[in-house]
């Protein structure tokens, strides 16, 4: 079969060139070349397994009969040639290794497994909610927003209590024996190893941390160049959505009459006034377009 | 936010070691700066800006008719049907705007017009948009109705008060000489009404034209001031007729009055030589009587001639 990369080469052509060719021709061609390479592909599967079997002095016999010239893979041998390791005790070396690598310890080394799987599954989340069949969109601007915040505050609550808080919780758990956690000499605990062990989290924490912001920041990109049309000159090609995002309704405010005026002069102050005013009898989008823009902008 | 939020995610160490006391350091700190969010705000700004043109386009389109929402209605009535009314042509091209405008705005676009971004619901500016419009072109309408209707009334008042001035028989001589002047007038007056009828008539087919709903009444008064010209007609052939009659009468009268007169002036020259031939004092009494007499009838007779 193609790979993916030349399936998604060749399907952007056709339809980058969709309007150029008669649809049978381009269907007939399609069909054919696909038959190619699985023939291809076919073949090629045939000669490794033969090439397989020829490594075997016995078949040798066999492929004479069928007058197929034997080909053995060639073993040259180094430029420089290979000099022999002088003798040394290996199960000592081994032993020291194994005792100053962290995997020495069962503790740290469940600890490791423990923070490393809480921190894969987490970043199975993302910051902002993506998902389109639970968005149902489209929809007005307000309740997407109030359901994005909503979503990145409860997922923001997740990451400190489920996922930091609970690592922490489970790093003094298991290494609370060995280890003294209450340590309050600075100089103490920098030459300690608790030292380097709580560094090693931080760093673990800090590489799936980095993936899952990267992840969800890609995301939401992602989730919003797919209401986006593809430019099939730039070769882009991606499905496109059959709803849009957000509702926005053509609208106006109306002039306020004088006693209306007179009240909200009471209540609000003058540059809400002047602003409203300026706004009045004017056809515009609501809500504006500028804060749909701040919208998506302000999910980083 | 996720900026944010990726900040509140602290060292571990922080809260594993409690007793160095160290300060809370972010675990992976990140600002807007960060290559990662710099790149992702570009690509959303250059995103978005491509997919508002359509939005944009449409926007532009209802804002074509933005200027329907600050007609001012009354100023508009004032123009076209202030103190010195507006030509018809002036008024039908008003109307035909607005009722133009109402056909383009509802045909702008569909209710629901959904671009790859946005899904602009214009349902309710259109309806609201139209509505103005339709509101504009339905009052001047309603002030071209008002207007057939005052102006066929003053039509009839003035005929009716010309068929009752022909028609009112004249009392005196002063009398006579006005209506005489009236009569005179009146065809001049009756082509004058008839045109200003022929003008209402222009506004009713104007009304016509754009379906507007009058009453019945009103068109059939409108048609009844038609035959004013006839009645007027038939009244003026009274009324010269009455005007003829009562100049011979009173021809006659003044003829009567005429002699009457020179045979009391016959008199007063009589009594004049009299009062002349005073020369003795013992009958003062009785020539002074004679005189007073005919100061007065002299007075009276000067009276009559003015």
């Amino acid at each position: 079969m193609l790979s993916k990369e030349r399936r998604y080469n060749f399907l952007s052509k056709c339809v980058r060139e969709s309007d150029k060719f008669d649809p049978d021709k381009v269907y007939n061609t399609f069909k054919h070349l696909m038959r190619v390479v699985e023939e291809e592909y076919i073949r090629q599967m045939k000669k490794c397994i033969v090439l397989k079997e020829m490594q075997d002095t016995e078949t040798h016999e066999k492929f004479a009969k069928l007058k197929i010239p034997i080909r053995l893979p060639k073993r040259t041998a180094p430029y420089f040639g290979v000099v022999r390791c002088p003798k040394y005790n290996f199960s000592e070396y081994l032993g020291d290794v194994i005792k100053q690598h962290w995997s020495s310890d069962a503790d740290l080394v469940g600890m490791t497994k423990i923070f490393t799987k809480k921190s894969i599954d987490f970043l199975e989340f993302r910051f902002m909610n993506t998902n389109k069949t639970v968005l149902k969109l489209p929809r007005e601007l307000s309740d997407l927003t109030k359901i994005q915040n909503s979503h990145h505050q409860s997922v923001s609550q997740n990451m400190l209590i489920q996922w930091r808080d609970f690592l922490i919780g489970e790093i003094q758990d298991k290494l609370r024996r060995t280890h003294n956690f209450f340590e309050a000499n600075q100089s103490t605990y920098e030459a300690s190893p608790l030292k380097h062990i709580i560094a090693r989290f931080e760093y673990i924490l800090n590489t799936y941390l980095r993936e899952f912001v990267k992840t969800s920041i890609e995301d939401w990109t992602s989730f919003i160049k797919s209401f986006t049309l593809p430019n099939y000159d730039k070769g882009e090609l991606w499905k496109i959505q059959t709803t849009p995002i957000i509702v926005v309704h053509l609208n106006f405010k109306k002039a306020e009459s004088k006693d209306d005026k007179k009240k909200k002069a009471a209540k609000t102050a003058k540059k809400v006034e002047e602003e409203s005013e300026e706004e009045a009898n004017k056809i515009n989008y609501f809500p504006r377009l500028e804060k749909c823009e701040a919208f998506f902008k302000s999910a980083l | 936010m996720i900026v944010a939020s990726t900040n509140k995610v602290c060292n571990l160490e922080d809260d594993l070691m409690p007793f160095l006391q160290k300060e809370k350091q972010p675990n992976f700190p990140i600002t807007e700066d960060f290559p990662w969010v710099v790149d992702a705000l570009a690509k959303i700004q250059s995103m978005f800006q491509e997919n508002i043109v359509g939005p944009n386009e449409l926007l532009e389109k209802y804002k074509q008719y933005e200027y329907i929402l600050n007609v001012d209605r009354k100023q508009l009535i004032k123009d076209l049907f202030g103190e010195s009314k507006a030509a018809i042509k002036d008024i039908r091209d008003q109307i035909k705007h607005y009722d133009d405008a109402y056909m383009a705005i509802l045909n702008l676009s569909n209710d629901v017009v959904d671009y790859p971004m946005f899904r602009v619901m214009a349902a309710k500016m259109k309806e609201q948009l139209s509505h103005q419009a339709n509101k504009i072109k339905e009052t001047l309408l309603e002030n071209v109705y008002t207007y057939c209707k005052k102006t066929v009334e003053k039509i009839f008042q003035a005929y009716e008060h010309m068929n009752k001035v022909i028609m009112t028989e004249p009392t005196n001589e002063r009398e006579l000489v006005a209506t005489r002047e009236f009569i005179k007038d009146t065809p001049n007056k009756v082509e004058q009404l008839s045109q200003e009828l022929n003008e209402v008539y222009r506004h009713y087919c104007l009304l016509d034209d754009f379906s507007y709903k009058y009453a019945d009444a009103d068109i059939e008064t409108f048609w009844i001031q038609k035959q004013w010209p006839l009645e007027i007609s038939s009244s003026l052939t009274d009324g010269l007729y009455m005007v003829q009659n009562k100049e011979v009468l009173f021809m006659s009268k003044l003829d009567q009055e005429k002699e009457g007169f020179v045979k009391s002036i016959e008199v007063f020259k009589q009594n004049l030589e009299k009062i002349k031939k005073f020369t003795n004092l013992d009958h003062a009494n009785e020539y002074a009587q004679d005189a007073q007499q005919l100061n007065e009838n002299l007075t009276n007779a000067l009276e009559k001639i003015k």
